[in-house]
């Protein structure tokens, strides 16, 4: 495949004619041009038939036409949310969380939203592949059976140890690995980058129990966050998202401190983002534990106080406020505010968290949160979730790889080969497996761990496969196949169930003929342990249809034990950063973006079409410098840079922002695909940043120190070709987003006044509209949205909307009929970060519609700003004429390939060149809603609309509703005295939605 | 034509425009006639076979008064699948003729979704076989017809039937709206009983729909059909 051009049609006809110029006189090709054409004509005029293919059997719960909902859970992280999945005609074509489920509550995020992109990849593997017998000969189909029979051969001669490397497994699948890792005595190794087992380690050393809290964001009052994306990747965002804005709509708001070198999009939600100079964190922590004692809080036992004085004697103020460039003031308030908060939060971790001393780190953080007496407020120990990923476990494993001890090695659901930096050699230890031995991968995708292996046997999806999750006690998801699976593929848990069928190791399945079976055993298990009144099935199927089981009792409460002294003879210094060269002075920050996580994401176009919520930039990655350090690097603004160290080297876009600390250079994780596929191929030229990383660097092992080197910056030779959707960064005092400030204290600062000419009661030019039954419109929270863009991803999905691809983004193309406007006030001390949705308004006074020719947009009797698509002739007046610029007009025909078009959602036109379109409140759930009142003989209820984007919001930042009956949510939302319409006041454009003022603390 | 000039070629043009259009149309009525009359078969009641496939349709299928039977446009330019009069082969010489006018089996037993669902669909193979597996047919060409759907049944494989009324992605109908509001399968469809091959009894413009949504007091928001 061709670079970015893939997902564009650009006038096939012509290209296709020019290269059949070559070689041809002019008279033949002027013959070519006419036969051309005419069939063109007659293609035209005689349009192929159409035909329609009834079921062969009917199904009672499959109506054509009508959407059949299947309730499952998210395994696309390890957070485990519940999701719906939309099926149609039996293939699912849309993901939405599921509102029953404790952890999401409803909602869902960018990465569960484009997991439908990740079922209908066109490189999906289709059917179980394996090499030839030379080294390097390339993949052939193979049938399942002689692949099982290869892989029984190999489990019963090897002499050799034997091995499983899987990703973040859960509940049956689990205990199916592990009986069947211990059958075949082979060692069971998990990996996962996305998983936090550090915090764990940490919870273990100080509180006595292992695994990862819950964090009870919506309880806190003040939290003080270092580096913890909890808002984009970390552990469970969409969980603590509802959490975090819970927190943030009390009457008195919770204060939120954010402290990491760069800003993150958590750090642009919080109200104090502290640039501490990467690796001083560890000081500031230990300056916050001596202040918090000093002052005299806490109930914690005498011992404890003596060993956090004698732990935190040698910091002091004034060194702490130099090295780690953060204000005397502003060390002394942050601890000011936490002694003097209710419940307060103290939480660390993410890409930012995972420095060379991470473990004392975290030691450091629930030390301090034990000082504040959080744990039992905010923190909840009984509920944990326990990561199982090592990077310990598979760096011995790779060394036993190395040294030939390993025979049979089975890897599944993880992707090491890119997620674990090149230092750690798996990518040169595995091969030698394959050296008289064995190598599977059981993967749904062609990426770099699966290009490794000798056998390929292709995985379901999470759409088409049975499973379930035990993230966090008491909480049990149910997974369900959504549609039958596309190819020839299979389940993880029918494949090891067949393996061991065919390598005779009968006691692995318990009995059970297929997984299914299995995960209902275990089921059955679940409903006698918690006691479940009623018989099996119809608890089965209940659980089912509800997603899981939720009401489930949580283990006993574990014992909590005072930190242990060990605790205390950990290095508590601070972070250290490996450099083997001096010229290497900056320090590599690779981080987490909401795009790709750690690169699963990379190969689906809408997220790669998806503008990073902080630097808005698509189809690339980039390296975030400070303007001081660029420009003493003679670095200017759409320079290529390459980023390098002992460990290798990226050449990547420069992306100059004053908002990095000076000493780093912060680069996302997740591009640099070499494998995987074509999207994610595309931007095998920007590096894997995770290259770069040292391995050296770890003072213990169970995580991987991503913020433990160091890297020296060069300016390139080419110019960058770095694509952002938004050019401008401020809003220039135009109150597009506005904000309440608040002190401290919670009382409101004064408002600076508008300038703008408001008459109380504007004379009128047009004639006002009436909406007699339903007006439809929106309030839109901006206290609670944090910009997370699941949102943007919902109506990509919802909407087919077309993904166009970097060249014609880069030419303003993006077509995002709802897109989050990012605006930054004041310096980078006193930053204030706006996050906007912004889409059509559906106006009353409309700019687009009086200047439209062919009455192709207009105003409907439900107050919709309606688009016909087939009136449409493209002039395009009407973006011009829009005052919010959110039309967007299809320049080319875009191209859905290969079953990626599957999941276009048919009750919606699929847009041709030359039309114009943009957001319509999701007009045809309005349509499905209105016709089931009409069956039943009732007006559409308050909530029974919700549009794709409100519907995914993890914070419920967005309300839809009818403005007519001021009973509905959003008309008591829009009453509200936050409420305001954007540029209404100035352009009387009168907007049906309402955005409510952020809040935010001046701290 | 090249000969001629300015204004006399821009005549010229029109004429043979014109000329064209309306021959097109009476050669393409014609043959619509002709075929009407030919679909006779040997098992219709003698007593229907005088009933125009057309008639109750409403409005006479006609959009609006430019939109005269004669002239579809459809029949000369664009989809033909769209013009009135659309008769395609299907893979099995099905006929409503037997099933509706001789054996009075009323429309939803097959077409059961269409007061479910925005979609009519065709009945699954399975409906067809749940009688069929006893109804063999009387005569060699009924057998020979019967016989297909087994074997598509036994094939575990469904009829590719062509489309008598293909739509444009633009429009969203909803059948189940229709039906419940008591329009009768008719006014759309036309004597679909007396079809032995199912042929297309309207162009289905939107004028015509908008006619009957504007007398019937229906929106005629462009919302209610276009998203």
């Amino acid at each position: 495949m061709k670079d970015s051009s893939v997902l564009v049609n650009i006038n096939k006809n012509r290209s296709a004619t020019a290269d059949q110029q070559s070689g041809m006189s002019r008279r033949k090709f002027l013959k070519v041009i006419g036969a051309a054409s005419a069939a063109g004509v007659a293609g035209c005029a005689d349009s192929a038939q159409q035909n329609v293919f009834p079921h062969v059997r009917g199904q009672v719960e499959q109506v054509p036409g009508v959407a059949v909902w299947y309730s499952s859970t998210c395994g696309e992280c390890p957070a485990g949310c519940g999701i719906r999945i939309r099926t149609r005609e039996g293939r699912a074509v849309k993901i939405e969380g599921n509102p029953d489920h404790p952890i999401s509550q409803g909602g869902l995020c960018a990465l569960g939203q484009s997991a439908l992109q990740h079922h209908y990849d066109p490189d999906r593997i289709r059917q179980p592949l394996a090499r030839g017998p030379q080294v390097g000969s390339p993949f052939q189909p193979i049938s399942w059976q002689d692949a099982y029979a290869r892989i029984a051969n190999a489990m019963r001669n090897s002499e050799k140890k034997k091995a499983i490397l899987t990703g973040h497994v859960s509940g049956a699948e689990e205990e199916l690995v592990s009986s069947f890792s211990a059958s075949c005595e082979a060692e069971h190794v998990v990996y996962d980058l996305m998983e936090q087992s550090v915090i764990a380690q940490a919870a273990e050393l100080v509180y006595g129990v292992k695994g990862l809290p819950n964090y009870k964001l919506s309880e806190a009052d003040v939290i003080v966050n270092f580096g913890a994306d909890f808002l984009e990747t970390w552990i469970s965002p969409v969980e603590y998202a509802r959490g975090w804005s819970d927190a943030r709509r009390k009457k008195l708001p919770a204060k939120v401190i954010h402290v990491e070198p760069r800003l993150s999009l958590t750090g642009a939600n919080a109200d104090l983002w502290l640039s501490a100079r990467p690796g001083t964190e560890m000081k500031v922590l230990l300056l916050l534990i001596k202040l918090i004692i000093e002052g005299g809080r806490g109930d914690i036992t005498a011992q404890l106080r003596t060993r956090l004085e004698a732990l935190t004697s040698s910091v002091s103020l004034d060194v702490v406020a130099s090295e780690s460039g953060v204000s005397r003031s502003r060390l002394l308030s942050v601890a000011r505010y936490l002694s003097e908060a209710n419940a307060p939060l103290v939480l660390g971790g993410g890409a930012a968290g995972s420095t060379s001393n991470a473990l004392s780190f975290q030691v450091a953080i629930n030390l301090l949160n034990l000082a504040l007496g959080a744990p039992g407020k905010t923190i909840d120990l009984s509920a944990l979730r326990q990561p199982r990923s090592s990077v310990a476990e598979l760096e011995l494993l790779i060394k036993s790889m190395q040294n030939d001890e390993v025979g049979l090695l089975f890897m599944a659901g993880s992707n090491p080969a890119f997620t674990l930096p090149a230092s750690y050699a798996f990518r040169f230890a595995v091969p030698r497996v394959s050296i008289g031995g064995l190598v599977v991968s059981l993967s749904s995708h062609l990426d770099e761990t699966a290009q490794l292996a000798d056998i390929i046997l292709p995985l379901n999806t999470g759409i088409e496969s049975w499973g379930d999750s035990r993230e966090r006690s008491g909480i049990y998801g149910l997974r369900q196949p959504a549609m039958t699976p596309l190819f020839d593929t299979r389940d993880l848990g029918d494949i090891l169930l067949q393996i061991a069928s065919a390598a005779g190791l009968e006691k692995v399945s318990g009995g059970a003929q297929n997984f299914r079976e299995y995960l209902r055993a275990s089921w059955r298990k679940l409903h006698s342990e918690q006691g479940i009144e009623g018989d099996f099935e119809r608890f089965w199927l209940e659980s089912l249809e509800r997603g899981g089981f939720f009401a489930g009792k949580a283990k006993s409460q574990p014992a909590t034990r005072a930190p242990s002294n060990d605790v205390f003879n950990l290095d508590f210094g601070v972070a250290q950063f490996a450099a083997s060269d001096e010229r290497d002075d900056l320090v590599l920050f690779p981080y987490f973006s909401v795009r790709s996580f750690d690169g699963r994401a990379a190969n689906r176009p809408w997220m790669q079409e998806l503008p990073d919520p902080i630097t808005k930039v698509v189809w690339d990655s980039w390296a975030e410098m400070h303007p001081d350090t660029a420009s003493a690097r003679g670095i200017s603004s759409g320079d290529m840079v390459t980023v390098r160290n002992f460990f290798g080297e990226i050449n990547v876009p420069v992306y100059i922002t004053e908002y990095v600390h000076r000493d780093i250079v912060a680069v996302p994780i997740g591009q640099g695909h070499q494998a995987y596929g074509r999207f994610a191929r595309q931007l095998k030229e920007a590096g894997n940043v995770l290259e770069l990383v040292s391995n050296s660097a770890a003072e213990t092992g169970a995580f991987l120190p991503l913020v433990a080197t160091k890297a020296r910056v060069i300016r390139g030779r080419r110019a960058a070709d770095l694509v952002t959707t938004q050019k401008e960064n401020s809003q220039h005092g135009r109150h597009l987003a506005e904000t309440k400030f608040l002190n401290p204290d919670g009382s409101p600062k004064p408002k600076k006044e508008h300038g703008a000419h408001h008459p109380e009661d504007p004379k009128q030019m047009y004639l006002q509209r009436v909406h007699p039954l339903y007006s439809w419109g929106m309030t839109v929270d901006l206290a609670a949205c944090t910009g997370c863009s699941a949102c943007v991803v919902a109506c990509y999905a919802e909407n087919n909307i077309a993904v166009v691809g970097k060249k014609v983004a880069a030419q303003g193309r993006h077509m995002a009929w709802l897109r989050i406007d990012r605006y930054y006030e004041g310096t980078p001390e006193e930053l204030h970060v706006d996050f906007q949705p912004m889409t059509c308004q559906h106006c009353n006074n409309a700019p687009c519609e009086p200047v439209c020719p062919v009455y192709a947009t207009y105003h409907n009797e439900e107050g919709l700003n309606a688009m016909i698509y087939n009136r449409c002739v493209g002039t395009r007046y009407c973006s011009n004429n829009c005052s919010y610029k959110v039309r967007r007009f299809n320049w080319f025909e875009y191209e859905f390939p290969e079953t990626l078009e599957l999941q276009l959602n048919p009750d919606v036109t699929r847009r041709t060149v030359g039309v114009m379109e943009k957001c319509t409140f999701c007009v045809q759930r309005i349509a499905e809603a209105k016709d089931r009142a009409k069956d039943l003989g009732r007006p559409v209820l308050d909530g029974e609309v919700q549009p794709a984007c409100v519907q995914s919001c993890p914070t419920k930042a967005l309300t839809f509703g009818n403005r007519n009956d001021p009973q509905s949510n959003v008309s008591r939302l829009a009453a509200s005295d936050r409420a305001y319409k954007v540029l209404d006041d100035h352009i009387n454009t009168q907007p049906a939605i309402s955005y409510l003022e952020g809040i935010k603390y001046k701290l | 034509m090249l000969f001629m000039k300015g204004r006399k070629k821009l005549l010229f043009l029109v004429f043979l425009a014109i000329s064209s259009v309306v021959l097109g149309a009476l050669w393409g009525g014609n043959s619509f006639l002709l075929s009407a009359e030919q679909s006779g078969s040997a098992q219709i009641p003698s007593a229907y076979e005088r009933i125009d496939a057309r008639a109750g349709v409403w409005n006479d299928g006609q959009a609006a008064l430019w939109d005269l039977h004669i002239i579809d446009q459809f029949r000369i330019f664009g989809h033909t699948g769209r013009a009135r009069g659309y008769k395609p082969e299907q893979p099995i010489n099905f006929s409503h003729v037997t099933h509706v006018m001789k054996h009075q089996i009323d429309c939803q037993y097959c077409h059961w979704n269409v007061a479910k669902s925005s979609y009519a669909a065709i009945p699954e193979v399975q409906t067809c076989y749940g009688c069929h597996q006893l109804i063999l047919g009387e005569t060699e060409e009924q057998r020979h017809e019967i016989q297909k759907i087994r074997e598509y049944f036994d094939n575990n494989e469904p009829i590719p039937w062509v489309k008598v009324h293909p739509m444009p992605d633009y429009v969203s109908f909803n059948h189940k709206r229709h039906i419940k509001a008591g329009i009768a399968c008719h006014e759309c469809h036309g004597q679909v009983p007396v079809m032995d091959v199912v042929e297309r009894a309207t162009s289905m413009k939107m004028g015509w729909c908008i006619d009957c949504h504007r007398e019937k007091a229906a929106s005629i928001d462009c919302y209610t059909c276009h998203y």
